[in-house]
C-alpha cells in the first residue's frame, strides 16, 4: 500500500520477552497529520524508533517512503532518515554545540554549503524565539529552550515527514501553539506530522487531525480515522 | 560534514594518552629503523669492501723457499690477465701487526707466511694456477669477516622485527583509541546517526581527532628520537679509527618519511576498527 510510513502486522519485542508492540498495521499518506496517543508505556516511543529506523521490528514489514526497510543495505538507512525529522521527547541534543550548531547539524550531514547554512538556521531560530540564544550551549537553556531546539533542528531540513514524541511537553501553552503552527504550516506545505502526545490540549487545536490511540502495544484504530474530538466510539 | 568537524566536542578534546603512545611507540619505531639503516650501511661497507679481494699466502718455515715461492707467484700474477693489482705486504708490516700479540717474544725469528693482497681475482682459478706450488694458499679476504657480516644481518633483522613490531602496536592501539571513542561518545554518534550521518562521516569525526593525535604523538617521537640518534652518531664519530657512523640521506629521507607512514597506519587501523564497531549500530 502506497504512503509515507506502512506498517503490515508490525511486532517488536526486546529479548526473550512479551511483545512490546504487536500486530501493527497502518498507514501514513504523504501529507497527512496524525496525533499518537496512549498511556505511558503503551509503545509510542517503541513506535517512534521503529519509523525513524532506530529499531527493527521482530516480525512484520515496515515501509517507508515506500520501500521495505527490511531488506534494505545498511547503507542506504542515512538517506531515508534524512527524511525524517524527529523530535525527541528528551530532546537529544549535543551539549557540545550551541544552540546553532546543533540546529544546522542535519543540514551538515546532509553536505550543504557553510555559506547556505547561516541565514536558513537564524531564520528558523528567530522563529522559535531563540535568536539571542543562538551561541548559548543546550545546558544552560531552559527545557522549553531545549525542546524549541529540538523542533528547530527537526524541521530544518525541510523532511517529509516529521516525527514528534511530546514535543510541547516542556513548553507553555503560547509557545505549544506557536510550535504547533509550525508543524501545521509544515503540513500545508506537503510534510506528513506525527505527534505523540499526552497533551490533550495539543488535540484539541488541530481538529480534524487523525489520532492513532495504542493501548499495551496495540492501536485501537488502526484506520486512522479516529478525530478529535471524538465524532464516534471506536471499540 | 568535514569543514565543520572541529565542532565536535571529541575533536576538541586535548591529546592524551593515545598521543603519549604514539609518540613511544614512534620512537621505538624509529630508533629500531635508524638501527637496521645504519647497520645495513654497516654490512654494506663491510662486504663491499672485503667481497673482490683475495689473500694469497706463502706458509712455508724456510724462509729461503718461502721468499722463492713468493717471488714465482708475483711474477705468475704479473703475466696473469683479469686481475686488478697485487700487493706484497712487507714482512715488517706483517711483524708490526704480529708483535702486540707475542708479548715480548721477538717476531724477527717468527716462521710468518708472506701475504699478497690481490684486487678482483678468481678464486679457483688462482688456486688452479699455483697447485704445483707447495705452500700457496688462495684465500677470500672475506671469508674470515663471513661471521660477522652474518651477525650484522642478523642484528639488522631483529631491529627490522622491532620496528615493524612497533609499527603493528601503533596500529592496534589506533584501533583500541578507536573503539574507546566511540564507547566513550556513543550518545552523540547516536544523534548523528539518527540525523542521517552515514558511518563514513562518523568515523571521520574519531579519525580525524585520531590523526591529529597521532600526529601530535609522532613528532614528539619524531623529535627524541632525532635526539638519541644524533647524539649516538656524534659518540660514534668520537671513537674515530674508521668508524663511521652516517646514515646515507636515504635512510634519513626513509626516517623522516617513517612516522608519516605510522600516523597513516593509525588511520587507517582506526578506520578500519570504526566501520566494523558501527556495523552493529542500528
Amino acid at each position: 500500500m502506497a504512503g509515507i510510513v506502512h506498517f503490515d502486522n508490525v511486532g517488536l519485542r526486546y529479548g526473550t520477552g512479551a511483545e512490546t508492540l504487536a500486530g501493527l498495521s497502518f498507514t501514513l499518506a504523504p501529507g497527512s497529520f496524525h496525533f499518537l496517543t496512549g498511556a505511558s508505556g503503551a509503545g509510542k516511543t517503541s513506535l517512534i524508533n521503529l519509523i525513524t529506523l532506530a529499531q527493527r521490528p521482530s516480525r512484520g514489514i515496515v515501509s517507508l517512503f515506500g520501500e521495505d526497510t527490511a531488506g534494505l543495505p545498511r547503507k542506504r538507512l542515512p538517506a531515508l532518515r534524512r527524511r525524517i525529522g524527529v523530535v525527541y521527547q528528551d530532546f537529544r541534543l549535543i551539549p557540545q554545540l550551541s544552540v546553532f550548531d546543533n540546529v544546522a547539524l542535519p543540514l551538515r550531514i546532509s553536505g550543504m554549503a557553510e555559506r547556505d547554512i547561516g541565514s536558513r538556521v537564524e531564520e528558523l531560530l528567530d522563529w522559535v524565539g531563540l535568536a539571542p540564544r543562538a551561541s548559548a550551549k543546550p545546558a544552560t537553556l531552559s527545557g522549553g529552550e531545549q525542546q524549541r531546539v529540538a523542533i528547530a533542528r527537526a524541521v530544518i531540513t525541510h523532511p517529509e515527514l516529521i516525527v514528534a514524541d511530546e514535543p510541547t511537553g516542556n513548553v507553555d501553552p503560547d509557545m505549544a501553539a506557536r510550535l504547533l503552527h509550525l508543524l501545521e504550516v509544515m503540513n500545508r506545505q506537503g510534510t506528513t506530522v506525527l505527534i505523540a502526545t499526552h497533551d490533550v490540549h495539543l488535540l484539541r487545536q488541530m481538529p480534524g487531525a487523525n489520532i492513532m490511540r495504542l493501548a499495551k502495544g496495540r492501536i485501537d484504530d488502526p484506520t486512522g480515522s479516529v478525530r478529535f474530538p471524538p465524532r464516534e466510539s471506536v471499540s | 560534514m568535514k569543514p565543520r568537524l572541529a565542532l565536535l566536542a571529541l575533536q576538541r578534546q586535548r591529546p592524551g594518552t593515545f598521543a603519549l603512545l604514539m609518540a613511544a611507540t614512534c620512537l621505538l619505531m624509529l630508533l629500531a629503523a635508524a638501527m637496521a639503516l645504519a647497520l645495513r650501511g654497516a654490512a654494506q661497507q663491510v662486504s663491499g669492501a672485503t667481497a673482490t679481494r683475495l689473500l694469497v699466502q706463502v706458509v712455508d718455515a724456510n724462509p729461503d723457499r718461502r721468499d722463492a715461492t713468493a717471488d714465482e707467484v708475483m711474477a705468475r700474477l704479473d703475466r696473469m690477465r683479469g686481475l686488478g693489482s697485487a700487493h706484497r705486504v712487507p714482512m715488517e708490516q706483517a711483524r708490526a701487526l704480529v708483535a702486540p700479540y707475542m708479548d715480548g717474544v721477538p717476531v724477527s725469528e717468527l716462521p710468518l707466511p708472506v701475504l699478497i693482497e690481490l684486487d678482483g681475482g678468481d678464486r679457483g682459478r688462482l688456486a688452479r694456477s699455483f697447485a704445483d706450488l707447495p705452500h700457496v694458499q688462495v684465500t677470500a679476504a672475506g671469508a674470515e669477516l663471513g661471521p660477522l657480516i652474518r651477525l650484522i644481518g642478523a642484528l639488522r633483522g631483529v631491529s627490522l622485527g622491532i620496528a615493524l613490531t612497533a609499527a603493528a602496536a601503533s596500529g592496534l592501539i589506533a584501533m583500541l583509541a578507536a573503539r574507546a571513542a566511540l564507547a566513550r561518545e556513543g550518545a552523540t554518534l547516536n544523534i548523528l546517526h539518527a540525523l542521517g550521518a552515514t558511518d563514513r562521516q562518523i568515523s571521520y569525526l574519531v579519525t580525524g581527532k585520531i590523526a591529529r593525535d597521532a600526529a601530535i604523538g609522532a613528532t614528539i617521537g619524531l623529535g627524541a628520537a632525532l635526539l638519541i640518534i644524533l647524539t649516538i652518531a656524534s659518540r660514534i664519530a668520537a671513537i674515530g679509527a674508521g668508524v663511521s657512523p652516517a646514515l646515507s640521506a636515504g635512510a634519513w629521507v626513509t626516517l623522516l618519511l617513517l612516522p608519516v607512514a605510522l600516523v597513516g597506519l593509525a588511520v587507517l587501523a582506526a578506520q578500519g576498527a570504526l566501520l566494523v564497531a558501527l556495523r552493529d549500530a542500528p
